[in-house]
């Protein structure tokens, strides 16, 4: 299981769940992870996360989404590094997920489309 | 007894196709997942199959049977404008603008801190070495500025040196200089076209999953539409696709309807969707003779207050070929030139700038237009129009205050080379 937290500008749906506030806790598994990330729902891990250093009076103060207003600066760039990490970390997946998906279609048996049928 | 289908039970999943005729796969299960998902007003996926009829004369007037002739599919979606509200990361309709300017949008990066802003018409921002080239133009998001707080928002700036920037249609005269605060940030999409076609796949999951599912795939986007003040704003666009492949005719699909597919999947569990509505209401409408010297326009572009609506409609004329001889069903993509026009309709009044309006109609001057959407950073959706030629305005008194209505005015290219007639920026 992936622990995360959420980094979003906005706000987020994955299934049921609604995600619309910086620093929202959420435990997936590795897939739901990847799918959430691939999605474009900003992600990123604790480990990550915690290096940003956001405060808790920051996260509360600021961290909601539709209740953000005039941030400071410190607040912005904090969460512009994090919006970068999840970019960076989603740039990588999708490489990642375009080989995989290029090396299953490279060992599938295409069959030539059949010629369409007369009349 | 029978499974309902109400409408609101109805989830659509896009993925980016690069193959033609092959729906994205994994030896032959389809690729479609939660990641997919995209929220949707409504949507229709149609198959057209032609009927072939005898001509001949048969000694009677009835009709004798007929037989089906080429096979091709229909798909149109209307959605929310809605982007992913992180700056620089896609939307959920992201396949469809991909498919629509024939490539994927280019990632901004970069933030700069701001040293001063000028109280002035347009208002310079002062920053860090911003790494815009000198006498070009881009679109950035001011945040966190104080004091000159009419510089905060998204802005297409020109660069007038490595450390200026001009924001178009800016006004900041009615306060005074700002200081050392806030950042130019250059985080965005820009979608830009270039003249390849590439195909989009629509799904369409409805509940309860014993219902026809559907897929249409190799898509190709015909028009797009986008409307200024609307409460909430919405888009549409619609086009060719190859085949709408149903999961209940599954078995019997042919290898040209089934995309590759050896299975028809299921609807993934746990969609993923990002970003909110946008009031329709809020933005910008900024206009200024197209110039070939770029400061020109950044100091003379003003923006326009008294706009009613706008509507932006871009039609690309992507169409799937359907008449190669050997084939029921379309083999090839083709396009006929873009026409991407603007409409709108204003509030006349005595000012210069509606006068310069109507002078450019009847002119036929070229003009630049940055059209705001959305003033919330992440969720702005910036249509940058250029040598636009403005139809001529139509004076109508059929409401209270008299307006001036532009019917479509076409954009147009500054050069072959560029294709810079239109773009989407998202910021």
């Amino acid at each position: 299981m992936i622990a995360c937290r959420y980094v979003g500008g906005d706000c987020s749906q994955i299934g049921d769940r609604e995600f619309d506030a910086v620093g929202q806790r959420a435990v997936f598994s590795e897939q739901g992870f990847r799918e959430a990330v691939l999605g474009n729902a900003p992600f990123i891990v604790e480990e990550d996360f915690s290096k940003v250093d956001f405060t808790a009076d920051e996260l509360s103060m600021h961290g909601q989404s539709g209740a953000r207003m005039d941030p400071p600066q410190s607040f912005n760039d904090k969460l512009t590094m994090a919006q970068q990490m999840f970019r960076e970390v989603r740039a990588r997946m999708e490489s990642e997920a375009s080989s995989v998906l290029a090396e299953a279609s490279d060992n599938v048996d295409v069959r030539e489309p059949e010629p369409a049928v007369s009349l | 007894m029978a499974n309902y289908s109400f409408s609101r039970l109805e989830r659509a999943y896009l993925q980016k196709q690069p193959t033609f005729g092959t729906i994205p796969n994994a030896s032959g299960t389809a690729s479609v997942g939660n990641s997919n998902a995209c929220r949707f007003i409504r949507m229709e996926l149609q198959n057209e199959v032609a009927l072939l009829e005898r001509q001949d004369k048969t000694g009677t007037r009835s009709q004798e049977g007929m037989v089906g002739g080429r096979k091709a599919g229909r798909w149109s979606i209307e959605m929310s404008l809605a982007a992913n509200g992180t700056s620089g990361t896609a939307p959920d309709c992201d396949p469809i603008l991909v498919a629509m300017f024939g490539q994927t949008a280019a990632v901004g990066a970069g933030t700069y801190a701001i040293a001063s802003s000028t109280a002035a018409l347009p208002i310079v921002v002062t920053c860090a070495a911003h790494g815009i080239t000198s006498g070009t133009f881009e679109v950035v998001t001011i945040a966190g500025h104080t004091v000159n707080t009419a510089a905060n928002g998204t802005w297409l700036a020109y660069a007038g040196s490595t450390t200026a920037l001009t924001l178009v249609g800016s006004d900041g005269s009615a306060s005074t200089i700002g200081g050392a605060t806030g950042t130019v940030s250059r985080v965005k999409l820009t979608y830009t076209f270039v003249d390849d076609i590439t195909q989009f796949t629509l799904w369409s999951f409805r509940t309860a999953a014993t219902l026809d599912q559907r897929v249409g795939h190799t898509c190709v986007v015909a028009e797009a539409t986008f409307n200024l003040n609307q409460d909430v704003a919405t888009w549409q666009a619609n086009g060719d696709c190859l085949w709408v492949l149903r999961s209940k005719d599954f078995a019997t699909a042919d290898v040209y309807q089934a995309g590759g597919l050896t299975t028809f999947t299921p609807e993934p569990t746990t969609p993923v969707t990002s970003g909110s509505i946008i009031p329709g209401f809020t933005g910008r409408f900024v206009a200024g003779a197209s110039s070939t010297t770029a400061s020109v326009y950044a100091t003379a572009a003003v923006a326009f207050p008294t706009i009613r609506n706008a509507t932006i409609r871009v039609q690309t004329n992507n169409m799937l070929v359907r008449d190669t001889f050997g084939s029921y069903y379309a083999t090839l993509t083709e396009g006929d030139v873009r026409n991407v026009t603007l409409s709108f309709n204003i509030y006349d009044d005595d000012s210069a700038a509606v006068n310069l309006l109507k002078t450019w109609g009847d002119s036929k001057a070229p003009v630049d237009f940055v059209l705001n959407l959305g003033t919330v950073a992440g969720n702005v959706w910036v249509h940058y129009m250029k040598n636009v030629y403005l139809a001529s305005h139509q004076l109508s008194d059929g409401q209270l205050r008299f307006d001036a209505s532009y019917a479509d005015s076409r954009a147009t290219t500054s050069n072959l080379g560029v294709k810079d007639e239109y773009s989407l920026i998202i910021a």
